[in-house]
């Protein structure tokens, strides 16, 4: 097993009603293993704030792990490893 | 003339207290589309080259619309505002929400030319066809939002208007112009219209705006409208949470300007970002016309010293009234963002020059009678904003933002710590981390703009932040995106949807309103066209490649948080500067070549003959 934390930003703070979060998974879990984990914690509302109807990372959203932006077409098969820091980030706006 | 102009352009001149109408060229809307476009010609024709930016007898103030203002098209009801900047002394432009571009349209003009300089304080009133030029002796002095009030008490009816604060009339260099209660922010554009003895602008407008396919505009409304809904930035982050959203994820990432730019992570976020905002300060959402997100919120502090009512604050502000000067206070915040509406003052360029004043005082450079402002000390905001908008004090110096004020001082110190692109202060967006950015920053016409290159791409991590790998060719076509929506005049937060290049939603919003069967390759040449077009004005006031450069502070590492070390090297942003030029189809000096114009067809705006820039 690995565990991973994680902090949830802006609307997913606003979704969830917490900060942070600690997760076990198996290993060799990918980000999308984590986000159907989350599902069954917390609803489909984080899931569906990432992604669109077609299970896509919506444009401007996005997940860190570690502090780094993960690129949107790599993002759901990142394999985590254990002691990992996942941020679910707010859109990237100005403003 | 296609659909969706008004096909005619005021000229208003206050020294000789006359109007004309003048017909839009016929092929403006192809070739410049609206709003950016027709602002940057029609600068190069009427600002006299050379021109001291606060010669109000010389600099024009231009306002314009675009062919989607007055339509609903979602999210169209901007305006821009346009003259040669007293921060940068190059173009610039600047927008801000509200009813007055449809109001502009529906009297009849698709832009405003205020020329000359009026001998007494000024109100420009104009109803559908006429204008006219109005004592505006009692409104001067007073706040910017107070002075609207006043004078829709004076005309009567639903007007549409705009004003400068005490900023303006005194021309600190980073004046804004009050839109209603939305700012024009960037560029000091409200010193330019205080230097003309020109209070406010009045518009109000009956005619019809006619579009060219009402189906489509109303199918495109709707997908659109549908789109933004469903999106969860737009439909459910911006509605709730305002701007101010982002600014605990830079933190979170390590990439939140902090003390000057010295670090890129405040310990206090968490107590001003949009989440502890929501819960304890927004009272409402406000949404500018044909908007369905609603991003603005409506904030109030009920009781104690910082005791106020603002619309705001925006995540720019809450950055540079923050932790850029070390501020956690959100009510102190909430105050300062009120305040700078009233005086009539940028907020990012407020924040950047105290915190610059913060770090010289610190380190004993700063030195006068009066007490300098100081990392974490909030309270000495209250004094410090009326003294810069009245240049008093300390406020004489920083009221010439933060290059000038550096240059008064004479000190590389000073100099150094200055956070600038051509004079215009770094906004909330790290050009360490987002290395396309940095380079946005340095080549941007406007200077250190996130408006321009945007940092969405790389902070969204759809592009490498850390690379400059295709960074040049990204800020090109991004650039080409946001000037052809600057000449759209539509907003940016439809990046979620309508993405950051140019694409099928451009094309299909233009054919329906305007008739203008544009490719999408023809779109983004009009962007390209606009930047040219704002670039050689630059190069007409004297602009050089060596202006093209970050400030220093960007070369040395973020020193702690989770994005320590990482920096950008003017090598580096030499290297993509000179991609970029040739991407442009530029010199190696970045003077545009003539073939370039050519292929464009600007040759009738520029005069292209022989060597640029010789």
């Amino acid at each position: 097993m690995i565990r991973v934390k994680v902090e949830f930003l802006g609307p997913y703070r606003l979704e969830t009603g917490i900060a942070e979060a600690r997760c076990e998974l198996p290993q060799g879990s990918t980000l999308g293993d984590l986000l159907m984990a989350l599902n069954e914690r917390f609803g489909a509302g984080v899931r569906a704030l990432l992604l669109d109807a077609a299970g896509q990372v919506r444009q401007t959203m996005a997940v860190a792990v570690d502090g780094r932006v993960l690129p949107p077409d790599g993002t759901l098969s990142y394999t985590l490893q254990d002691g990992q820091t996942v941020l679910f980030l707010s859109p990237a706006m100005g403003g | 003339m296609p659909e969706g102009y008004a096909g005619r352009i005021l000229v208003a001149d206050l020294s000789r207290r006359a109007w004309r109408a003048e017909r839009l060229p016929e092929d403006w809307p192809a070739i410049l589309v609206g709003g950016n476009g027709f602002a940057a010609a029609l600068l190069l024709r009427h600002a006299e080259a050379g021109c001291d930016p606060l010669d109000g007898e010389r600099n024009v103030l231009i306002l314009a619309t675009g062919p989607f203002s007055g339509t609903a098209i979602p999210c169209s009801g901007r305006v821009v505002v346009a003259a040669k900047s007293p921060l940068t002394g190059y173009f610039f432009d600047s927008y801000a929400g509200g009813p007055f571009a449809e109001h502009l349209k529906r009297s009849g003009y698709d832009a405003l030319v205020v020329a000359g300089r009026a001998d007494t304080p000024t109100a420009l009133v104009i109803s559908d066809d006429r204008a006219d030029f109005r004592p505006a002796a009692t409104l001067w002095g007073r706040g910017a939002l107070e002075a609207q009030r006043e004078i829709r008490r004076w005309l009567g009816g639903e007007w549409a208007t705009a004003a400068i604060g005490p900023a303006g009339e005194n021309l600190v260099r980073f004046a804004a112009i009050l839109f209603g209660t939305r700012a024009a922010g960037r560029g000091g554009l409200g010193a330019v219209m205080g230097s003309k003895n020109l209070k406010a602008i009045c518009v109000r407008g009956s005619r019809d705006v006619k579009v060219a396919d009402g189906e489509g505009v109303l199918r495109l409304t709707r997908e659109l409208g549908a789109a933004l809904t469903a999106h969860s930035a737009t439909g459910r982050v911006l509605p709730r949470l305002g701007t101010c959203a982002g600014l605990t994820t830079f933190n979170e990432l390590g990439i939140l300007g902090t003390r000057n730019w010295q670090r890129e992570h405040f310990e206090r976020a968490g107590q001003i970002g949009g989440e502890v905002l929501a819960e304890r300060y927004y009272r409402r959402s406000k949404a500018c016309p044909a908007c369905p997100i609603g991003c603005s919120k409506v904030s109030s502090v009920e009781a104690g010293p910082w005791r106020t009512l603002s619309e705001g604050p925006e995540y720019e502000t809450a950055y540079a009234f923050g932790p850029l000067i070390e501020v956690g206070d959100p009510e102190a915040i909430i105050w300062c963002d009120r305040a700078c509406d009233e005086l009539g003052m940028d907020t990012i360029s407020a924040g950047v020059t105290i915190a610059w004043a913060a770090e010289l005082a610190e380190r004993g450079t700063l030195k006068g009678p009066e007490r300098p402002p100081r990392f974490g000390d909030a309270a000495a905001l209250r004094e410090l904003l009326g003294q810069i908008a009245r240049r008093r004090g300390l406020g004489e110096l920083l009221a010439e933002g933060v290059r000038r004020a550096a240059d008064i001082l004479g000190d590389s110190e000073a100099r150094e710590c200055a956070m600038h692109v051509k004079g215009l202060e770094l906004p909330g967006h790290s050009p360490r981390a987002l290395k396309g950015l940095a380079l946005g920053y340095a080549v941007g016409t406007r200077g250190a703009s996130h408006q321009d290159m945007r940092p969405t791409p790389e902070r969204s991590g759809a592009y490498d932040a850390s690379s400059t790998e295709g960074k040049a060719l990204l800020n090109v076509r991004v650039q080409n995106c946001t000037a052809l929506g600057d000449s759209l005049i539509w907003c940016r937060y439809l990046e979620p949807v309508v993405g950051f290049l140019v694409g099928r939603w451009h094309r299909e919003a233009v054919r329906a309103v305007t008739g203008l069967g544009l490719s999408e390759e023809q779109l983004e040449d009009v962007g390209s066209r606009v930047i040219n077009l704002e670039h050689w004005f630059n190069v007409r006031e004297g602009w050089t490649a060596a202006e093209d450069r970050l400030p220093p502070r960007v070369e040395e590492p973020i020193p702690e948080g989770p994005s320590s070390g990482k920096r950008v090297t003017a090598s580096e942003i030499e290297m993509m500067k000179a991609e970029y030029y040739h991407l442009r189809g530029w010199g190696e000096e970045g003077f545009p070549r003539p073939e370039t114009l050519r292929a464009l067809g600007l040759q009738a705006f520029v005069g292209v003959e022989g060597q640029v820039g010789s």
